[in-house]
């Protein structure tokens, strides 16, 4: 009977190792494989036709010393997250406070409305922006001139050409924030306001003392989550500015792109794609390690 | 009560901002360059709800099968990932196994790699094996990223050990197999879980641009975004209310998909937020 148990008991494992191999075997040939081929390669000199050459770490120190192109890339994409990131999510929280008010009109209608955007395809939303932040007929300078305000030369001033991929940053993503904020929002206890209430604490005083204090875990998330997407964007600044004027917004990965694939210096790009990923890994080990202890909370079988 | 008006006139005001692209690209679609290019946006088109943009973009610049591409793609993406994502997600919920939860924390730890790191020996990989412009190249490496199956197999696994394990025992002393069992046991009590998880992979995969510029090359097997970009990217001639046309054929399956099944597409996106 014992001995039955037991080989019934292997056979399970081989299932289920069965079971989880389809998600390995991919990630073998088309994750790993991929990033170990990617090093390699960035520690020579491609060639597509003749064998490559060996020049250690060459091209990462033509990034770090010799690319001015690099590091505006680099500060572009920090500058956007400075400007973009902490007034998205802190406008994400206020209107989930607001959301939040039972008794607020249209709530549902609200939530959806302000979601929308984060459904819709990126390449879509890009192109309306473009068309949207023309120079002389689009509609945002036209309504400017129509209210008396000077036009601004959204996509072809170097100084504004951040700003305007931030509002639309902004205007895509700050409905998922506002989501996030709302789902943990819904998991403080109403009777801490209560007695936050009792104790004549304003709304202000609550949001401070109160709310921002406990939602401190989703505001982690966000900013992990809006890190990571930030050092990756690509769409956005590929439609609306195409990197310009100059290289006033072009990122990271459009770099990269345009490097390994207008340029076919492949071995280059893969240098930016590692400096990229070493860059993103901090936020991404913090985001890992969140769910991960998240795990260990609740345990199965 | 005064508050309450502003606070809600404030909302309402956001609510605009945030419909005005949609409306835009609607409306746009209906109307002729000159048209999107000055106030006349606000109004009705002149010439009413006419299709010539529509008719266009199908006539002359191969939407049609553009649509069908990015259709074939979703499907199978959709299928992959629900198959591969609930079945590894059984096992993980459901067994216990030697280098279980070592297994987990390094399928979890594969989210942070990102995809962009993986592009360039892709394309050369692609090139080699003459998948450059092929369905398996649109499918296949895109498992791995964005909602891809590390984080789908996270989200089944929590659905998956939900289901009681008397109901598992039970059909093991019926002498079901663990295949049949995740098959027709376990999989219709996860409907939910798959809903969710069919939703976000398809917004993912619908939208999805970079890979498919460097995985496509041939018109025949342009995504719909591919081929907004080519529209976009020839500026001289292009016709905006065609590319209106496209955005918002573009949008609306997203649009639909999320206003019907709006409850399990908020639970996927927040689902990795916390519990």
């Amino acid at each position: 009977m014992a001995r039955t148990r037991l080989t019934r008991g292997i056979r399970h494992y081989r299932q289920a190792y069965l079971f989880i191999s389809p998600f390995f075997i991919l990630f073998a040939v088309f994750g790993l494989y991929p990033i170990i081929y990617s090093f390699v390669l960035s520690l020579h000199q491609w060639h597509a036709q003749n064998p490559w050459q060996f020049v250690g770490f060459k091209h990462y120190g033509n990034l770090l010393f010799n690319d001015p192109v690099f590091w505006t890339s680099l500060w572009n994409v920090i500058f956007i997250f400075l400007i973009n990131v902490p007034p998205m999510i802190m406008l994400s929280l206020i209107i989930a406070v607001v959301l939040n008010n039972p008794a607020q009109r249209g709530k549902d209608f609200f939530r959806i409305t302000y979601l929308l955007p984060y459904v819709t395809s990126v390449v879509s939303i890009s192109v309306v922006f473009y068309v949207l932040f023309d120079d002389s007929l689009g509609f945002v300078n036209l309504l400017l001139q129509a209210i008396r305000l000077n036009p601004v030369n959204w996509l072809t001033s170097a100084k504004v050409s951040k700003f305007s991929i931030d509002i639309l940053v902004t205007w895509k993503w700050t409905g998922y924030n506002m989501i996030i904020a709302l789902a943990g929002l819904q998991s403080i206890s109403p009777e801490i306001y209560d007695a936050a209430r009792i104790d004549g604490a304003g709304s202000g005083r609550t949001f401070f003392r109160i709310t921002l204090p406990l939602l401190r875990p989703v505001i982690g998330f966000q900013f992990i989550m809006a890190t990571i997407g930030t050092f990756n964007m690509f769409t956005e600044p590929y439609f609306l500015t195409d990197g310009g004027p100059g290289y006033s917004s072009l990122t990271l990965v459009l770099y990269l792109y345009r490097s390994a694939f207008k340029f076919f210096k492949l071995d280059y790009g893969a240098a930016i794609a590692f400096l990229t990923f070493v860059l993103v890994l901090i936020p991404s080990v913090l985001q890992v390690r969140m769910w991960a202890e998240r795990e260990q909370s609740y345990s199965p079988v | 009560m005064a508050r309450r008006i502003v606070t809600t006139a404030a909302l309402a005001l956001g609510a605009v901002i945030f419909l005005f692209p949609f409306y835009f690209m609607f409306i746009g679609s209906f109307k002729t360059t000159n048209e999107i290019f000055s106030m006349a946006i606000l109004s009705l088109p002149k010439q009413g709800f006419r299709l010539t943009n529509y008719v266009g973009l199908f006539v002359m610049s191969a939407f049609g099968r553009s649509l069908l591409n990015s259709s074939i793609v979703s499907v199978w993406y959709i299928a992959l990932i629900l198959f591969f994502s609930s079945l590894a997600g059984f096992a993980f919920a459901k067994y216990r196994f030697p280098g279980r939860d070592v297994l987990f924390v390094a399928l979890l730890a594969t989210i942070m790699l990102p995809p962009q790191v993986t592009y360039i020996p892709l394309f050369i990989f692609m090139s080699r094996l003459r998948w450059v412009s092929t369905y398996q190249a649109l499918v296949l490496p895109r498992l791995l990223h964005g909602f891809g199956l590390a984080f789908t197999i996270f989200l089944m696994r929590q659905y998956v050990s939900y289901v009681p394990n008397e109901i598992l025992d039970s059909a093991r002393v019926d002498g079901c197999r663990e295949f049949r069992i995740y098959w027709s046991v376990v999989n219709p009590m996860v409907k939910a879980g798959l809903l969710v998880v069919g939703m976000i992979v398809f917004m993912d995969i619908w939208n999805d641009f970079m890979w498919p510029l460097i995985a496509v090359s041939k018109l025949e097997m342009y995504t719909v975004s591919l081929n907004i970009a080519r529209l976009f990217g020839t500026q001289r001639e292009v016709q905006w209310g065609q590319i209106m046309a496209a955005c918002f054929m573009s949008s609306l399956p997203l649009i639909v998909i999320f206003l019907v099944f709006r409850r399990s597409f908020v639970t996927g996106i927040t689902a990795g937020a916390f519990k």
